[in-house]
């Protein structure tokens, strides 16, 4: 059944026709396969770089296909990548119908840099496809007039820092200088690198940077130190220095006299161009070290130094270590000093253990190196270290040069007690065993026990610690209680109360003694008022015989303790007009008192309203 | 009657033959070091070394025994076992400076790589010294406190005492806790044998790691039946025999 919808059937057949021819005119589109190549910039100027793409669409090469060599272009095979979605136009009845299809896409990119002005053609490509071969387009190259990037940056290598007539050396150390002058604002990504032959180059500092102000403006220089030696002799390459440099160039010029330029400077009106550049090769005479004059004593030393040699101790038993210290100081490489060999006569009276160095550079390939070496004289008879020698060769005299260490005296005595190697695992000199008086047995047997353990976990001794604690503690404790019984009226009363109750009764005891009849009475009122008001929590001079009823009763007091009290009040009220002046009735009346206050100071007390 | 008589005859009996036992075995002991002293002086290493293990063993231990044996050992060459009862001698008598010195000695006579780490000046003084220098700012202070408790006219003056006495006291008292840790943190032993073959292992057959000489003093790690996992000077680990280390009592 047809579709409705579908357009394909009121396309008329020249149009299908015209469709094929379309499709059959593309490089090689059968099979439902598409096959191209393309230029990423069809015009390029000398020098830049243009992706050649081989794109595939559903397809992929069986091998990778050859480009064949083209004068004055330089082409590099760079890789595969993945594209994307394809499209191809149909036009029909004069209606532009755009075709798209998702379709895998495989792109084979060569790099081609015109190395000449003029139009190329890149001929049709052959790959192979399925087992069977496939031809692109050709494709057109135009190259124009490129830059000249060289101009903008020179980088050359200065020749070593030696004088004049001076020659180089094997093995001697000289400072190489890379230097690089460009346009401003200049980025250099790596550093500068200079492959050699025969030399060792170790970069001596980082890459500095100084603006020089030139006939034509300011520019940059950038320059790049270098320690090398050469382990070779002859003429030996150095260089091409290269490096990569990141130029900046102004996009549109068009723009120069704007005024706001130099201070609303807009980013994207520069361009910044990598470009690798090198340097012109440079090349060394390296002579061998003569043999002429060569002492026993040298060790390929070569350089200019001074030598010195000094020893720890120079009063030694037999056996004991002495240490020998040499430092070479001065101007070559240090790292490859060795310590000057112990040969001399004599020397073979010593046991040697290998040295151990240092070496530390000042500046200006300047600096020193020390050696510790730990010999030991093996008998008593000797009396000297022998003499030292180190020898090197100075370039600058072109001659050697020995320096020597005179014999040291030393003092070496007998050692009786060792037995033993020493070991030299540590550095720290320890005290020499000879000093050490080692002590006899004890002829005691003295008290024989067990170690004790120490105070600190012994229970008893951690206890008695604790004993000032718990005083503190106990004392903080009362101290809080007082406190807290200040703070409260009610007990601060009762605790008042009850020291005058038992002055009081005291009182009262003396004035029944004295027959002081109104005094006795006046007391035992008072005693009485302050007790009864404590617990009634009411004022003392506020009471009367007649709150015995109205409140002591409640209260709880038993009916012949009111009327104990009762009496009581009315002996006080009685006694301002019949004094009591018997010593027997007073003591009475003072006991029922003590009776009945005690009595009273057990009472509850009545809660505060 | 008097208190004396309430003693039954039979008690007092008793006491007076323990005293008497006690002397006459004191009296032993002594003769038989006397013996062993004699024999050192002959020459006899060998023997003395026997005679003075003989009174250890019979609890007649102390630090002239084991200073003695020390010194019988080192003679005989055998210095890490010297060296492990120079140390049991420091157990009993901290300060003896002739101890001090001949353990030096030794320890020297070979002079193996100290035991790296640690803060040796914490060893200068023993740990019942530290401790007694951090009793006297914790007196101090608990009298300062409890002063100002009771007497109240003084206080300004209490009160600088008792906050001074405190930060001596946790100074002091971090540097006991140091000194402590110095001794108890780790547990070290000493090579007693000629030569003793660490392994990676512990088994006879595990391959040999490297060699340690007699008196090397190594710190334990842990240990699996009859083997030690150790450390030596250099940092290097592996495993010995517990027959050819002792294990060295703490600093005291």
């Amino acid at each position: 059944m047809r579709n409705p919808n579908s357009c394909l059937p009121t396309i008329a057949a020249p149009v299908w026709s015209l469709l094929a021819l379309t499709i059959l005119a593309s490089p090689a589109r059968s099979q439902n396969l598409d096959f191209r190549a393309e230029l990423s910039k069809p015009s390029v100027p000398v020098g830049e770089a243009t992706v050649l793409s081989l794109r595939y669409v559903d397809c992929s090469p069986d091998e990778t296909p050859q480009i064949p060599p083209i004068d004055g272009l330089e082409i590099s095979y760079q890789g595969v990548s993945q594209g994307g979605s394809s499209s191809f136009t149909v036009i029909i009845n004069g209606r532009t119908l755009q075709q798209k299809q998702s379709a895998a896409q495989h792109l084979v990119n060569y790099q081609i840099v015109p190395q000449k002005t003029g139009t190329f053609v890149i001929p049709p490509i052959t790959s192979r496809i399925n087992g069977k071969d496939y031809r692109t387009q050709a494709v057109r190259l135009v190259a124009t007039t490129g830059i000249d990037y060289s101009q903008y940056a020179i980088l050359k290598i200065l020749p070593p820092d030696l004088n004049a007539d001076q020659k180089l050396y094997q093995g001697q150390l000289f400072t190489l200088i890379a230097q690089l002058d460009t346009v401003r604002n200049t980025r250099v990504a790596a550093g500068i690198t200079v492959p050699v032959d025969g030399l060792i180059i170790n970069p001596s500092a980082d890459l500095q940077r100084r603006v020089v102000q030139g006939n034509n403006g300011a520019f940059d220089r950038f320059f790049q130190q270098f320690h090398a030696h050469a382990i070779k002799t002859g003429k030996l390459a150095l260089g091409p220095a290269q490096c990569t440099v990141g130029l900046t160039f102004r996009r549109n010029a068009s723009n120069r006299h704007d005024p706001f330029r130099s201070f609303l400077s807009n980013p994207f009106d520069y361009e910044r161009k990598e470009i690798q550049i090198a340097s012109k090769p440079l090349e060394l005479e390296v002579l061998p070290l003569p043999r002429e004059g060569r002492p026993e004593s040298f060790n390929g030393a070569v350089g200019s130094f001074e030598f010195a040699a000094e020893i720890s101790t120079n009063n030694v038993a037999v056996g004991d270590p002495i240490t020998l210290t040499v430092t070479i100081d001065g101007k070559g490489k240090l790292e490859a000093l060795k310590m000057p060999e112990l040969t001399a006569p004599g020397w073979d009276s010593f046991r040697q253990y290998p040295e151990n160095s240092q070496v530390n550079y000042r500046r200006n390939m300047t600096g020193s190196a020390t050696f510790e070496k730990v010999v030991i004289p093996e008998n008593d008879g000797i009396t000297e270290l022998p003499t030292l020698e180190f020898s090197y060769f100075d370039p600058e005299l072109e001659a050697y040069r020995t320096h020597g260490q005179p014999p040291i005296p030393i003092t070496v005595t007998p050692n009786l007690n060792r037995t033993q190697t020493p070991n030299f695992g540590t550095a720290e000199p320890e005290e020499p065993l000879d000093t050490i008086e080692f002590h006899r047995n004890k002829a005691r047997l003295g008290r024989p026990d067990s170690p004790a353990s120490p105070w600190l976990f012994q229970p008893v001794f951690l206890g008695a610690q604790l004993l000032p604690i718990l005083v503190w503690i106990a004392g903080r404790l009362v101290i809080a209680h007082r406190q807290a019984q200040q703070r409260n009226p009610l007990a601060l009363r009762r605790r008042k109360v009850k020291a005058l109750v038992q002055q009081g009764v005291k009182e009262l005891n003396r004035l029944a003694g004295d027959h002081r009849s109104d005094e006795f009475f006046a007391t035992l009122f008072r005693l009485l008022q302050e007790q009864i008001g404590e617990r009634l929590e009411l004022p003392a001079v506020g009471i009367t015989e007649a709150i015995v009823e109205t409140d002591l009763r409640p209260a709880g007091l038993e009916e012949d303790e009111l009327t104990s009290l009762n009496q009581l009040f009315q002996l006080c009220n009685q006694s301002r007009y019949a004094p009591i002046n018997s010593s027997e009735e007073l003591a009475r009346i003072t006991t029922q008192a003590e009776a009945i206050l005690s009595r009273l100071q057990q009472l509850p007390q009545r809660p505060a309203a | 009657m008097t208190p004396a008589r309430s003693i039954p005859p039979g008690l007092l009996l008793l006491l007076a033959g323990a005293w008497f036992a006690n002397v006459w075995s004191e009296e032993i002991a002594e003769k038989r070091f006397d013996r062993a002293n004699v024999l050192f002086e002959q020459g006899d290493y060998p023997q003395a070394i026997e005679s003075y293990q003989a009174l250890i063993e019979n609890d007649s231990d102390s630090a002239a025994v084991r200073f003695n044996l020390g010194n019988a050992l080192l003679r005989s060459s055998r210095i890490g076992e010297a060296v492990f009862h120079y140390r049991q001698a420091l157990t009993y008598a901290p300060r003896d400076p002739a101890i001090l010195t001949n353990l030096k000695y030794a320890r020297e006579s070979r002079n193996p790589e100290a035991l790296s780490g640690g803060w040796p000046w914490l060893l200068k003084l023993t740990l019942n010294e530290w401790t007694l220098l951090t009793l006297v700012p914790f007196w101090v202070w608990m009298i300062a406190r409890l002063m100002i408790l009771f007497q109240t006219d003084a206080k300004p003056y209490l009160t600088i005492v008792s906050r001074t006495a405190f930060i001596a006291l946790l100074l002091a008292g971090g540097v006991l806790a140091l000194a402590a840790l110095e001794r108890y943190g780790s547990t070290t032993a000493v090579v007693v044998t000629e030569e003793a073959i660490v392994r990676y292992g512990p088994f006879p057959e595990s391959e040999h790691s490297h060699k340690l000489e007699d008196s090397a003093e190594v710190r334990i790690l842990g240990h699996k039946e009859n083997w030690w996992h150790i450390e030596d000077a250099s940092g290097r680990e592996g495993w010995l025999e517990r027959t050819q280390v002792r294990q060295l009592p703490p600093h005291p």
